[in-house]
């Protein structure tokens, strides 16, 4: 596992052993691939029927996540060519906590981008930058209901205990940032 | 004192990621490619819903259409500018309609009291009702219901 600069000097992402790209770059790049949508669509179709986000075909949700798609990496595109205070504003505006409930480590928050039901997952680390696990369509109210996304969680935990492997936040990381509010 | 930023970047990969140039590529391609997209995704579901009856692959519309899997593999990933013979082949092989050019004519016209936009207004709706590529209207980065992922 190992870290990657996105842009700027606070989006970063997670990339896994054995893979030739970070998991940003790899959502974008397969919510944009009409074959692994299709595929993906056509395993989850009972959630396309009557379900949380109402009915739709499959050919329908698959151009509507392209489109998603297409319009959310064009925001952050065109975020990469800001200032670093207004990508600060931006990424804050695009990443909410993902729970009501801020976790135990409160300045260590796990963030998610929405669009729809497209999803990135990020770990937020002081107040700006975060670090990108994953991502998911995510078409079921909880993310505990479906393997792909529960598998999201067990990616933001994963990430979670890297980032305190390597010190980013560890006991003293902690400390310092109380005292330093 | 060193902090959570400046260890980050400490220990971030001195390479960037690659989704930069590929969004910028995406970009740059972004008019054909929505169309090469949704094409992709007809074919794609054509050879699902005719595998159960005549054994449609990627791979058998590579042998009918005399190419490498390559090709079509790149075809259906919405990455191929089609050339008029190859939409013109694939929609003979599979029997379908890719590609319907609307007419610039109709019979039918929109009346619109005191405008003078009243030909432009008829061949916009032929235009619109010929379309076979659909829009929708959503909205984008709705607002987040707080509990759950």
């Amino acid at each position: 596992m190992k870290i990657i600069p996105i842009f700027g000097k606070n989006l970063f992402a997670i990339q896994h052993t054995g893979e030739t790209q970070d998991e940003f770059a790899k959502m974008f790049e397969l919510w944009q691939d009409p074959e692994f949508l299709e595929e993906f669509f056509e395993k989850h179709k009972i959630d396309l029927i009557n379900n949380y986000w109402g009915d739709w075909t499959i050919e329908e949700a698959i151009i509507e996540t392209f489109e998603y798609a297409q319009d959310f990496e064009n925001k952050l595109l065109e975020l990469s060519r800001q200032s670093e205070e207004n990508q600060l504003k931006g990424l804050d505006e695009i990443f909410k906590p993902l729970s009501d409930t801020p976790t135990p480590i409160f300045q260590f928050e796990k963030s998610k981008a929405r669009v729809n039901w497209l999803r990135l997952y990020a770990i937020k680390i002081e107040n700006n930058i975060y670090v990108i696990t994953g991502g998911a369509i995510k078409l079921t109210k909880t993310m505990q209901e479906r393997h792909h996304t529960n598998e999201e969680l067990e990616k933001i935990e994963k990430g979670r205990r890297y980032l305190i492997d390597e010190g980013i936040v560890d006991v003293d990381g902690l400390i310092e940032v109380i005292e330093n509010q | 004192m060193e902090t959570p930023r400046d260890k980050i970047s400490r220990i971030a990969s001195k390479e960037k990621s690659k989704w930069l140039d590929a969004a910028k590529e995406r970009y740059a391609k972004k008019d054909w490619t929505k169309r090469s997209f949704k094409i992709a995704v007809r074919i794609l579901r054509e050879i699902r819903s005719q595998k159960p009856i005549n054994g449609m692959s990627q791979k058998r519309l590579a042998e009918l259409m005399e190419v490498s899997p390559q090709y079509i593999n790149k075809v259906v990933k919405g990455k191929e500018n089609l050339t008029l013979e190859t939409i013109t082949k694939i929609e003979q092989i599979l029997g379908i309609v890719l590609i319907n050019v609307p007419s610039a004519e109709t019979k039918g016209e929109i009346t619109f009291k005191d405008t003078g936009f009243k030909g432009v207004l008829a061949r916009n709706a032929s235009k619109s009702i010929s379309e076979d590529i659909w829009s929708y209207n959503y909205s984008l980065y709705s607002e987040s219901t707080g509990t759950y992922g």
